[in-house]
């Protein structure tokens, strides 16, 4: 990745309309402004490789899963507009009557939707056009392991009308699933926050591209009814398949597509192989599972009735006012009893009570009802004060709404609670995607209980999402191509802003939070003895140089001019951390002496002794006796002082008579001998 | 550990004083033997001496051993002469008669009370700068010590 460094700021730089050079001298046309965002090098390198395909992997090659889409006014950081910024002119809310895109190159032919659909019409092998560009696509994606969830219509182009090449659009610089509307999201993720719908599985991009096919052959109204809010309820209730179809005849070849890409069972969902055969005129069996049969006496909640077990525990998931007394309830046990055919989960919702009465009380009764719904259907999202998540999700929600104080708090809320962890540990199947939650969120509740820095909400933020860029407003409008240039970063910003390093430390939360993610070599152990904010000013530096130093050797950087002569003024302000003047004089002369750039160990080493520090405090000790000691001995003269008349009574008396006897002597003498 | 200090124990002051009472009267009472003039000269001459003793409250009576000392040696210089005639009263008479003596050795005495007053003003002054002089090098240290090693050298 360094080596690409020069060729990585020119395409800091481009334009909506420029071409770049990339990789190996390829010229290729990107269709979005590059942010400076971080790169994920998997992508960059794939997207070396098959330069001819860039189209449609540029996207995840610029951003990955990342974006702001609060309010500009809520944005703090800068850098980050102008990703927020990047995001293509033709995304609209409600796109159902808009443009249909077809090709979006400028010079090439763009139609109504209702030409579009023509077009399409006539055209009866459109299903073939799209299906065998996105088999290619679909699976290359499952390679990488990425899912791309937003695919629509309206961002599906062609780069002509050879229908070659297919383009998928942007998706990547958002939360996944975050532009698409509900229907176009399986049942799985449908109900969750747009934020928080994760980036799920490989198949719910064939969910969309089965609601992206079936939009081709429906009426524009039919589209429009598919963004109303009960929409999601009736698919769950009636199925996805049955709802959208709404007794519709299309040809045989056609329903057995819909009918395999729209199935709410992902074990029986179309895979790209599927698509393929069906592609090749094979005979695919698509599978249809009509959902369950509703309940013949409906409950009653907040005054609508309810028929189906999942739609019921959906809304006390959504409404949870009244929800707790709802599930302990006997009258919904016995519903639940007769129409769920669930037994042992009305029994669980005891066990998901104790579980919740472990979290913290100012969470326990949201937790509570969060744990009780994850008992009693394990296969619904994960609900937590009224907001739906996905598992994979929450990390993406944090990081959309890490400005929302309220919003973050809630989702640290949620960690805290540990529900996640409640609602992996009601899965049967432990897959390796679920032990590595379960770690993950083992370890953000862990880090959320810590107040030091590198840990706390910061840390699960970059925990969660790896590629979200470091939110340190010390590296504002920097771009970090690389983990390894938070150095860099630091020295551009030194060098930028030379009045105002004095009273700043090169670290902050985000920055540790950040690095302790990223480098492997900054344990926890580390972090745990890192002086806290409200340790003395000499301390936060030296640990801070005891962090950038651990950084400089473990990457092998080689001295950042600007960044050293930072560190050296906090290096000489840090002094202080000895108590005797002379040693303090003593190392202030050798820095200094040091006034050329050199590794921050070796300020360190100076600062930092541990023999030095131990004579020093030694002999601070014994000072400290000393002075004691002179206190005490002030205090017993002064009272000497003050009670000198008693003190001297008995030199006095000595005295006195000493005189007499000696003035006798000499008296004596004086009248003897003269 | 160096072994702890016993407390010294304090002189029996009665018990000097009743043996000095004793000698000083046995003494008293040998000139009496030797010479009655001289005894009569020893007794009245010792007059500021008794006073000073019993009006003396300190056990010490530092005040009955200067106004003695000084009051008794100008006793012993003048009975020196009488000692000899024996108790031939008339003999002594002229120098009991002879205010010259009586006035030095009660000048004696004037000058063990003198040296009696004096002494406290001149050993509490001497102290006082004795006292002073050591809490200012202590001071002195402390701020040396405060100098080299900040503040929080203070102890509690």
């Amino acid at each position: 990745m360094r080596d690409n460094r020069d060729q990585l700021h020119a395409i800091k730089k481009f334009s909506l309309t420029e071409a770049v050079t990339f990789g190996q001298g390829d010229t290729v046309d990107f269709t979005n402004p590059l942010p400076p965002f971080s790169f994920d090098p998997h992508i960059t390198a794939y997207a070396t490789q098959k330069h001819n395909e860039i189209a449609y992997v540029m996207a995840p090659h610029i951003v990955p899963r990342f974006s702001l889409m609060e309010t500009q006014s809520k944005i703090e950081n800068p850098h980050l507009l102008q990703g927020y910024a990047a995001h293509p002119i033709w995304v609209q809310e409600s796109p159902y009557n808009q443009t249909l895109i077809i090709a979006q190159k400028p010079g090439e032919i763009s139609l109504t939707s209702q030409e579009a659909r023509h077009f399409f019409q006539i055209h009866k092998n459109v299903a073939e056009w799209l299906i065998g560009p996105m088999v290619r696509i679909l699976r290359d994606f499952e390679q990488l392991n990425l899912t791309h969830r937003a695919i629509h219509p309206t961002r599906i182009t062609f780069d002509d009308f050879s229908f070659k090449n297919l383009n998928l659009g942007h998706g990547f610089l958002t939360p996944p699933g975050f532009l698409q509307p509900a229907c176009y999201e399986p049942l799985q993720t449908c109900f969750a926050e747009p934020t928080a719908r994760g980036s799920g599985h490989p198949s719910y991009d064939l969910y969309a591209l089965g609601v992206t096919i079936l939009s081709l052959f429906k009426d524009p109204k039919f589209l429009q009814h598919l963004s109303s809010a009960d929409t999601n309820k009736r698919r769950l209730s009636e199925g996805s398949y049955a709802f959208f179809l709404e007794k519709q005849m299309f040809s045989e070849r056609i329903t057995e597509l819909l009918k395999g890409l729209i199935c709410d069972d992902l074990s029986q969902r179309w895979t790209p192989d599927d698509l393929e055969s069906w592609a090749d005129f094979n005979k695919v069996h698509a599978r249809y599972r009509p959902p369950q049969k509703s309940a013949t006496k409906p409950f009653l909640y907040q005054g609508q009735e309810y028929n189906s077990p999942a739609l019921l525990i959906h809304q006390m998931g959504t409404d949870h006012t009244w929800a707790q007394d709802v599930i302990f309830s006997e009258d919904f046990r016995v519903w639940m009893r007769r129409n769920s055919g669930q037994h042992e989960n009305t029994v669980g919702i005891e066990d998901a009570k104790v579980a919740a009465s472990r979290t913290e009380a100012s969470i326990r009764q949201d937790a509570i009802v969060s744990y009780c719904l994850m008992a009693l259907d394990p296969e619904q999202p994960l609900y937590f004060k009224g907001v739906v998540f996905t598992l994979d999700g929450i990390g993406d929600h944090l990081a959309a709404y890490f400005y929302d104080t309220q919003k973050r708090s809630d989702t640290a809320a949620l960690l805290n609670s540990k529900a996640p962890l409640f609602w992996l540990s009601l899965k049967e199947q432990k897959s390796p995607q679920v032990l590595r939650f379960n770690k993950l969120y083992q370890e953000s509740a862990n880090f959320l209980s810590k107040r030091g820095m590198g840990f706390g909400i910061e840390r699960c933020l970059y925990e969660l999402n790896p590629h979200v860029p470091c939110q340190s407003p010390l590296l504002n409008a920097v771009a970090m191509y690389d983990n390894t240039d938070i150095l860099d970063a630091l020295n551009h910003y030194a060098a930028h802003n030379p009045g105002q390093l004095s009273a700043k430390l090169p670290i902050d939360r985000h920055l540790m939070a950040y690095a302790a993610t990223h480098y492997d070599f900054i344990k926890d152990d580390f972090l745990n003895a890192f002086p806290d904010e409200r340790a003395p000013k000499e301390q936060k530096i030296i640990g801070c140089l005891r962090f950038l130093s651990l950084i400089e050797k473990n990457t092998n950087t080689q001295p950042l001019k600007d960044l050293y002569y930072w560190v050296h003024d906090l290096s000489l302000q840090s002094i202080g951390i000895y108590r005797s003047k002379k040693r303090r004089d003593m190392i202030q002369k050798l820095l200094e002496s040091q006034r050329n750039p050199c590794p921050i160990d070796r300020l360190l080493d100076w600062i930092d002794n541990t023999a030095e520090k131990k004579l020093d405090m030694d002999e601070f000790m014994d000072a400290k006796k000393h002075h004691i000691y002179t206190v005490h001995k002030i205090k017993e003269w002064q009272f000497k002082l003050d009670n000198i008349r008693s003190v001297s009574r008995d030199i006095c008396d000595n005295f006195s008579i000493l005189l007499a006897a000696m003035g006798s002597l000499f008296m004596a003498a004086l009248y003897l001998f003269v | 550990m160096s072994k702890a200090k016993t407390p010294r124990k304090a002189p029996n002051y009665k018990k000097r004083n009743l043996i000095v009472k004793i000698l000083f009267f046995l003494v008293v009472l040998a000139i009496g033997f030797v010479s009655f003039g001289a005894f009569v000269m020893t007794l009245f001459g010792a007059l500021p001496t008794f006073a000073a003793w019993y009006r003396d409250n300190n056990p010490r009576k530092s005040l009955g051993y200067t106004v003695g000392l000084t009051n008794t040696t100008c006793i012993f210089l003048v009975i020196k002469d009488l000692l000899p005639m024996g108790q031939h009263l008339t003999q002594a008479m002229p120098y009991l008669q002879n205010p010259w003596y009586w006035c030095m050795i009660y000048i004696g005495a004037v000058v063990g009370y003198g040296i009696h007053n004096m002494t406290p003003k001149i050993v509490i002054k001497t102290l006082r700068w004795n006292f002073q002089g050591k809490i200012q090098d202590l001071k002195r240290t402390q701020h040396q010590l405060v100098q080299q090693w900040g503040p929080d050298v203070v102890g509690e």
